[in-house]
């Protein structure tokens, strides 16, 4: 039975009538089209859907949507201010901290969650898988916000 | 997308409204909490259901209150907070330790220590989507009458993978229970059946409410064995934990269907259990590392673990 | 390298902002209007006559568009590898019967993916099983299941229609489950084994692991109602593509477009064609909508083809003082089911390691096996990891025998620059000692060999072509003049991760001697671009990227040529710089791009100002009409195969836990000779990913399968390395130059893998003191080579 939810995705309000076994996922990229956040494993392994939901990380794949009720959602997509870029994203650019490119989102939004409660880190985003695996480059990448560089 | 089946979906603010809900339904219900290990679950089919209830709202069940007495933790307290509470650090190392190598640092923010106690029981021939599944004949978990993992099995013998149990049993914890009836509480380790098809003695309408450990500090500690170092569920996982004149309990999990525990009087009585455990224990080529490597690892995990503490 | 002002320079990807602002389009990303959502019904038997499929009640499901069986569509066949001698073996969805557990049987085209999934399960088909073979030497022997029938090719072979002359396809029967066979000889192998004085042999087997390409395989494609078929592909190069749908649907390649996606990961396991692909193809054309399918990755694991299974014969002769006298090589290839690339495969086995070691006398005889489990294809380094594990593993097990020093071994055995290898490609360039000596001294080699309990250093050599001469053969690029002084330049080349813009635009900078900002790419549209020889084969930068520069200098003559006449001034006094044209004797009668763009519309009857650019992969192989042929041939190993070889050497320095078998890598440090960098933070990035990929193909990765089932189809049971798993890694790029690259540039995408699998496991192995001969080495598996070792 469809259900309603009234949720806050990177500043907007949404109000959706939805099916409960749709997931956070489903709901960013089928019903808002936001398509930064992608499906990699679809069992939460691998950090690809990683959304931030009310100041945590979530892997969007494994969460439903009608548990975001309420919430508030950031996605890759509101974390440029306007045409700046946020600094973790100039940071990645700037440290060709991709390849594909296909997980940057979820890792960049992994980054942001964990800058947030540890803004002098060692070494983060530890659920996050990336098959290009430059991880050393994403050290830097996540490290370089006004941090020592991590080798 | 990977599609979910169809369901209902409540989320219950009151545990009035909760057991008034549970009590009502005919049908199945899966409680959800982080739903860091029951979303692929369902994703992949092996939970039969028409009803989520989701128990995130419920008021009061997300705590960690220590007034110098028994400690408790609320079910809905996530692993995170156990990992950052300083309190249960510097009491019961072997919790803080078990808390730090679950999962992974994202997968903590959202998985909960009620979740994470009564996580289902996993398997190599079980934990894969139904297509998957039909190459296969229907085993005892998913109410057949064989075992693909061993052949002429008479039983499940699906693994328990938890991280925090073992260490909770070995601080002596127990949990308390809610029904509709009222409340029980009952000793952590007696909560399993021994049974890998339900592992766990609670009824459907039964919901953990917090976790009571023994206001005694320990010194102890918790060793995992695991194939990445992050992300994975154990191979084998050994929680100690002593008080006292050396009094304590070692417990061996991922060993099967429920943890090994053993208990032992003093220091001196403590040398003898790593071989002990290593010999009762008898896995089944279930789970992605062979069973004979994942026996020979109890005595070299719980001897490294009794060197340290 | 200073004399550069664009090319070596460590230049941020042009398109980053796309990617970190999550705006890069990947093909599962499209959405079309009206679009239908296709799923695939798969045998859970791994071979099985199908006897009957009923698929009414599923086209009866409200919401259902289309479903269709083998039946249907009947023996179009398709291959990656389709020639005479080996037709297609391959349909997109099985007919008659099912040859591994995962086979393509039924889909269905529905309104959204819920309905497609339940009418998948309306379909009913009834199997007999036959029985199965699963292991390659049994499939071999006389009397085992025959998997194929006699193949009775009914179109030409793709190699006819490439131009290969034509030999008229004939019935094709396999004997013995013996897919394919190689033999490559030279020197005289019996007198080589007799000049030994120390002859090892062994058997070593390599799993198959799977791409893990981020982005699951994914087909959108939309029919449009004047015959034109428009896909959004997962893909590593679009004329495969094409050229099979277009063959596979009946109509012409040019009405097939390949757009333009960011692809997110391939590493070999998204080339060539899949029968996904068709079926969304075919059901949009059926439907006349667009058609999506996006693979759960369980069908990506259990259903498109992970790295190849094999199994190396090694024997090796050695002169004591350390020399290789001989080498004898038996290949057995686990094709699975279907051929695919075997025939390359087996090949490559050998040429990809050709250049590393001179060996006098060498016999290296392939077979492709088929058995009733999951097909295989190439994965960075087509066979080239497999081949090298074996090889590298065993030169260390002579050193140890012989009390030989590993480094001064290979020292002994490498090649020079300037070789000529037996087939006749060239090492124009050839870097290995130096990556051999630099490695050793970073990692500290002499203070740390064998000092160290538990810790262990492992050395691991790779070659690797720079394109060859398989189809697509060549490459071509485009450079277009605009008004306003910029540029547009046309690749064939896709982006799944290499950074295609920012180099090509890097080259033709240098070559325009103009800002970076004046090249704006548009690359991977096959409506747009001119002939690719696509992503394969590391041909990227040495073929793809020398048709850039070359067509950078066209347009640049071009340019040139009319400032002149339009000065009056001689074509020598004219230099580019900055985006001017400047004569040097009057700098004050310089000319704009832009001028030029409007002299020529004005004053040079219209003239465009489009360079043009071309090359051939290997330019002495060619086929025309029988006449000229001159081919290389893949079964005796006769004839030219690649202008030039990368080249790799790793070193890794590892501890075991002696208890529990669980390695710890402390250092990986990779020195690679891939000519110039073009962009040395991008090659950086290569290195860098395939160490990490290496560590997993030591560590944890295999596709487990076990009665023909794949038991570890997802992310949490198929362990990809993650954050914490990665140790230090250092790369070197020695100084090297290759004459025939642009600026001197060649191969790095492949090669580093396999020098890092030899280096870790053979660290481990010097760690433990003791020969695992198998991949992955878990912690299981050192553990009882250790007991082993103790009893």
């Amino acid at each position: 039975m469809k259900r309603s939810v009234l949720l806050v995705v990177n500043g907007d309000k949404h109000e959706m009538f939805i099916e409960p076994n749709l997931t956070l996922l489903g709901l960013l990229r089928e019903n808002l089209n936001l398509k930064g956040a992608k499906e990699a494993c679809g069992i939460g392994a691998c950090g690809a859907c990683t959304v931030i939901m009310d100041g945590k990380p979530v892997n969007a794949c494994i969460v439903l949507a009608v548990e975001a009720e309420g919430k508030e959602i950031e996605t890759i997509e509101g974390l440029a201010e306007g045409n700046d870029l946020h600094p973790l994203q100039r940071s990645f650019v700037d440290h060709h901290s991709f390849q594909c490119g296909f997980c940057t989102p979820g890792t960049i939004m992994t980054a942001k969650a964990f800058l947030n409660r540890n803004p002098k880190p060692s070494r983060g985003c530890q659920g996050n898988v990336n098959s290009h695996t430059l991880m050393t480059t994403i050290f830097q990448g996540v490290n370089k916000r006004g941090v020592a560089d991590h080798e | 997308m990977s599609l979910l089946p169809e369901f209902e979906y409540k989320r219950p603010e009151s545990l009035e409204e909760f057991h008034h809900l549970l009590s009502d339904y005919k049908g199945d219900a899966v409680i959800l909490a982080g739903g860091t290990d029951v979303m692929p679950r369902i994703k992949m089919g092996l939970k039969k259901l028409n009803l989520i209830l989701d128990i995130k709202a419920l008021e009061g069940l997300r705590y960690i209150k220590d007034k110098g007495q028994n400690m408790r933790i609320g079910a809905l307290t996530t692993i995170s907070e156990i990992k950052k509470n300083k309190l249960i650090k510097d009491k019961y190392p072997s919790l803080h330790e078990a808390a730090k190598l679950t999962a992974s640092e994202n997968l903590q923010q959202r998985g909960t220590i009620g979740g994470n106690i009564l996580q289902d029981t996993r398997c190599l021939y079980y934990n894969k989507p139904e297509v998957w599944r039909k190459s296969f004949r229907p085993c005892f978990k998913v109410g057949g009458d064989i075992c693909n993992a061993a052949r002429g099995g008479k039983k499940c013998f699906a693994v328990y993978c938890g991280d925090l149990a073992p260490a909770l049993i070995s601080l002596g914890a127990s949990v308390r229970i809610l029904s509709k009836k009222g409340e029980k509480q009952m000793p952590l380790k007696e909560i399993f059946t021994g049974d890998g098809k339900s592992p766990f003695s609670l009824s459907s309408h039964e919901l953990v409410k917090d976790i009571i450990i023994p206001p005694d500090k320990m010194r102890g500690g918790y060793e995992k064995l695991r194939m990445r170092k992050a992300i994975d569920y154990p191979v084998v996982n050994i929680a100690l934990s002593m008080g006292a004149g050396d009094k304590g309990r070692l417990v061996v999990g991922s060993a099967g269907a429920t943890p090994l525990i053993y208990d032992f009087p003093s220091h001196d009585e403590l040398s003898g259990i790593p071989e002990k455990a290593q010999n009762d224990m008898s896995p089944v080529n279930n789970m992605y590392l062979p069973p004979l490597y994942r026996k020979s690892m109890v005595k070299v995990l719980s001897d490294k673990l009794i060197s340290r503490i | 390298m200073s004399e550069f002002r664009y090319v070596t320079k460590g230049i941020n990807r042009t398109d980053g902002e796309l990617i970190v602002t999550g705006r890069a389009m990947y093909a599962c990303d499209m959405e079309l209007p009206g679009m239908l959502v296709a799923k695939i019904l798969r045998s859970p038997y791994s071979h099985a006559r199908i006897k009957g499929i009923n698929t009414d009640k599923a086209k009866g499901l409200e919401g259902v568009k289309a479903v269709i069986s083998g039946a249907d569509i009947g023996y179009r066949r398709f291959s990656f590898i389709d020639t005479p001698a080996f037709p297609a073996d391959q349909t997109p969805l099985a007919v008659d019967k099912v040859r591994f557990a995962g086979e393509e049987v039924a889909a269905v085209a529905a309104v959204n993916e819920e309905i497609a999934a339940k009418a998948l399960d309306l379909i009913e088909v009834e199997y007999e099983e036959l029985p199965s073979v699963f292991d390659p030497e049994e499939a071999m022997k006389e009397g085992a299941p025959a998997i194929h029938e006699i193949v009775k090719p009914n179109t030409t072979t793709a190699w006819e229609d490439f131009g290969v002359p034509s030999s008229k396809s004939r019935p094709y029967k396999t004997v013995n489950n013996i897919s394919n066979k190689n033999l490559i000889q030279y020197g005289n192998i019996e007198k080589g084994f007799e000049e030994a004085e120390y002859i090892r042999e062994d058997r070593f087997e390599i799993p198959s692991t799977s791409h893990v390409a981020m982005e699951p395989h994914v087909a959108v494609a939309s029919f449009q109602p004047t015959g034109k078929l428009d896909v959004w592909l997962t893909h590593m190069g679009y004329e495969h593509k094409r050229f099979w749908l277009a063959k596979l649907l009946d109509i012409p390649i040019s009405k097939v477009r390949v757009h333009k996606t960011y692809v997110g990961g391939a590493f070999g396991g998204k080339i060539s064609i899949f029968p996904f692909e068709f079926i969304a193809a075919y059901f949009s054309r059926v439907t006349l909508r667009p058609v999506k399918i996006i693979l759960p990755r369980e069908e990506v694991f259990a259903g498109c083809p992970p790295s190849r299974r094999m199994i190396v014969y090694l024997k090796t002769g050695v002169k004591k003082h350390g020399r290789i006298t001989a080498q004898q090589v038996k290949l057995i290839d686990d094709v699975g089911a279907y051929r695919r690339s075997s025939p390359t495969a087996l090949y490559l086995a050998h040429f990809f390691r050709n250049p590393i070691y001179s060996i006098p006398s060498i016999k290296h005889e392939g077979y492709g096996v088929y058995t009733n489990k999951l097909y295989t294809s190439a994965k960075r380094g087509h066979s080239l990891s497999q081949m090298v594990f074996a090889v590298e593993a065993q030169l260390d097990m002579i050193c140890d025998e012989l009390g030989l020093d590993k480094v001064e071994m290979r020292f002994k055995n490498f090649r020079k620059k300037g070789d000529t290898l037996p087939n006749g490609d060239k090492l124009r360039s050839y870097g290995l000692p130096e990556c051999l000596k630099e490695a050793a001294e970073k990692i500290g080699w002499e203070e740390k060999y064998g000092k160290e309990k538990f810790r262990g250093l492992g050395i691991g050599t790779a070659s690797m072509f720079s394109g060859a001469h398989n189809f697509p053969f060549s490459s071509a690029a485009m450079i277009r003049l605009n008004h306003d002084g910029r540029m547009i330049l046309y690749t064939g080349q896709t982006e799944f991760g290499i950074g295609v813009d920012t180099v090509m635009a890097q080259i033709a900078s240098e070559v325009l001697n103009c800002p970076l900002d004046y090249i704006v790419v548009n690359s991977g549209d096959s409506e747009v671009s001119p002939h690719d020889l696509g992503n394969w084969l590391s041909g990227g930068i040495f073929v793809s990227g020398e048709a850039v520069r070359r067509a950078a200098l066209d347009l640049r003559d071009q340019m040139l040529k009319h400032a002149a006449t339009g000065l009056d001034i001689p074509i020598e006094d004219l230099e580019m710089k900055g985006g001017w044209i400047i004569p040097g004797s009057d700098k004050s009668k310089r000319l704009s791009f832009s001028d030029m763009s409007r002299y020529g519309i004005q004053m040079a009857g219209g003239d465009p100002f489009i360079g043009k650019g071309y090359v051939k992969c290997v330019p002495e192989v060619h086929f025309w009409k029988g006449k000229y042929n001159k081919t290389a041939s893949l079964s005796s190993g006769k004839g030219r195969f690649t202008e030039a070889y990368g080249l790799t050497l790793a070193i890794a320095h590892v501890e075991v836990n002696p208890e529990t078998g669980e390695v710890h890598i402390l250092e990986i440090v990779i020195a690679d000779d891939c000519g110039t960098p073009i962009n040395i933070k991008s090659v950086e990035g290569q290195i860098m990913s395939q160490a990490v990929m290496g560590i997993g193909d030591v560590l944890y990765e295999e596709v487990r399968i076990s009665n023909g089932i794949v038991m570890n189809p997802n992310l949490l049971d198929y362990r990809v390395p993650t954050a914490n798993d990665i140790p230090k890694i250092s790369s070197i790029i020695v100084d090297s130059y290759e004459p025939n690259g642009p600026f001197g540039a060649k191969e790095v995408g492949e090669s580093p893998r396999a020098a890092v699998i030899s280096a870790i496991s053979n660290a481990i192995c010097n760690a433990i003191g003791e020969r695992i001969y198998d991949l992955p080495m878990t912690s299981d598996r050192i553990k009882r080579a250790l007991r082993s070792k103790s009893t």
